[in-house]
């Protein structure tokens, strides 16, 4: 096929639009729309020409935990305090038969685990070392509060089951706990810091690990077993 | 759904405004997710794919611009398209009993709301086909149908639909163009 005919690449587009290609010809279009400039100025008229039909549906008010999710995803949640949850989370640090990691000072830059040294993007100057209980590492977090960015790396790979996820929480004496995301299983990821969760952080004293649902605590709140805590340490 | 103010809010979206994103979402979440739910039929998956496409929405936010259309037709093309592919992964065929036949949906209740969006020329030119053609065509970005489906659905032979969507198109397509 020849997909420089102006007329088949419309005709392409406005069955991609409507969602009729589909298999193999819509991945063969879907590259194409990536190599030719024109292809996509043709799905964007087909879209403008038919998205008066999907605003005519009755809306559907979505569950509140997608807002909360997709917060998670993108900034590693926002703070929804509730006081019942702070004296939850304490009961929790002295009763539940948790793992306590043990603080680790550690000198900045720290490098406690790649064999090759990678470069350093964030300029920690909050950090926490997370150790499993034999005093095995398994995070390391660091903070750069004045670029309002964290960054989180997996010291080995961590794979909870498929139904459960690590999610790291902010704890402060005089706040609840705030999540700072899912956890990597392995390798590294940023996340970009609130202002609320800046300021929170540069007071905090500790971060701690919950076993939580896979994709993270519905709640905003931890939910599950604290199975880890670590001293956050000014760099 | 005011069209001006979700503009408004995708383009402080681009500057990392995260109370316009919140906006965004309470303005344009339920239509979306009304949209993303009559093509997946799950509630599991269409939250799902609710989610994927704000996150998308987000980070795609500096791609857009009033040259590719509304904010509306942006955000909708985006979650369908994540529906279709939800589809896809799953490659599970729709259960022919959920289809609803879509209502008119350019002239019902909330006919003046949409107006905005180009709906009124749209309608003038759904007009122009042939009864079958609008229904496949409606039938299919509605419901996110193959053309297998709907010929199933109608009972019609597939090369019969696949006929009146493409020639209902070409229709459009010359009512459409300014």
């Amino acid at each position: 096929m020849n997909y420089r005919n102006p007329e088949l690449l419309d005709r392409l587009a406005a069955e991609y639009v409507v969602g009729t290609l589909r298999g193999r010809a819509r991945q063969r279009f879907e590259r194409l729309l990536t190599e030719v400039p024109e292809c996509q100025e043709r799905v964007d008229t087909w879209q403008a020409h038919l998205a008066a039909l999907p605003a005519g549906l009755e809306p559907v008010q979505p569950p509140p935990r997608v807002w909360r999710n997709i917060q998670d995803r993108l900034w590693g949640g926002l703070p929804q305090p509730g006081r019942t949850a702070l004296r939850i989370w304490r009961s929790w640090a002295v009763a539940a038969s948790v793992a306590v990691a043990v603080m680790v000072v550690v000198q900045w830059p720290i490098d406690v685990t790649d064999p090759v040294p990678e470069r350093v993007e964030v300029a920690a100057d909050r950090i926490a070392l997370i150790h499993d209980e034999d005093g095995e590492p398994m995070w390391v977090v660091q903070a750069n509060l004045e670029r309002q960015l964290v960054a989180i790396r997996a010291a080995r790979t961590v794979t909870p089951d498929d139904d459960h996820a690590h999610e790291l929480w902010v704890i402060a004496d005089d706040h609840d706990p705030v999540s700072l995301g899912v956890l990597p299983e392995e390798g590294r990821l940023e996340r970009p810091l609130t202002a609320e969760l800046q300021a929170l952080m540069a007071r905090a004293q500790a971060l701690a690990v919950s076993v939580e649902p896979a994709g993270g605590s519905p709640t905003g709140l931890p939910t599950g077993p604290v199975i880890l805590e670590a001293r956050l340490i000014t760099g | 759904m005011d069209f001006d103010r979700l503009h408004e809010r995708l383009a402080r979206c681009r500057l990392g405004d995260r109370q316009a994103f919140e906006d965004l979402y309470e303005m344009a979440g339920p239509q979306l997710f009304a949209l993303v739910l009559r093509i997946v039929k799950r509630r599991d998956w269409a939250e799902e794919v609710l989610q994927e496409s704000f996150i998308q929405i987000w980070h795609r936010a500096g791609d857009y611009h009033a040259g590719r259309g509304s904010a509306w037709a942006w955000m909708s093309g985006i979650a369908r398209f994540r529906a279709i592919d939800c589809l896809r992964r799953q490659r599970e065929s729709v259960a022919l009993d959920d289809i609803e036949e879509p209502v008119d949906l350019l002239r019902g209740p909330l006919q003046e709301a949409v107006r905005g969006d180009g709906a009124a020329h749209l309608a003038e030119c759904l007009d122009e086909l042939s009864k079958d053609q609008r229904r496949t065509i409606v039938l299919a970005f509605i419901e996110g149908l193959t053309h297998g489906e709907v010929a199933r659905h109608l009972q019609t032979p597939i090369g019969t639909v696949k006929s009146w969507v493409r020639r209902g198109l070409a229709a459009l397509r010359r009512c459409m163009q300014p």
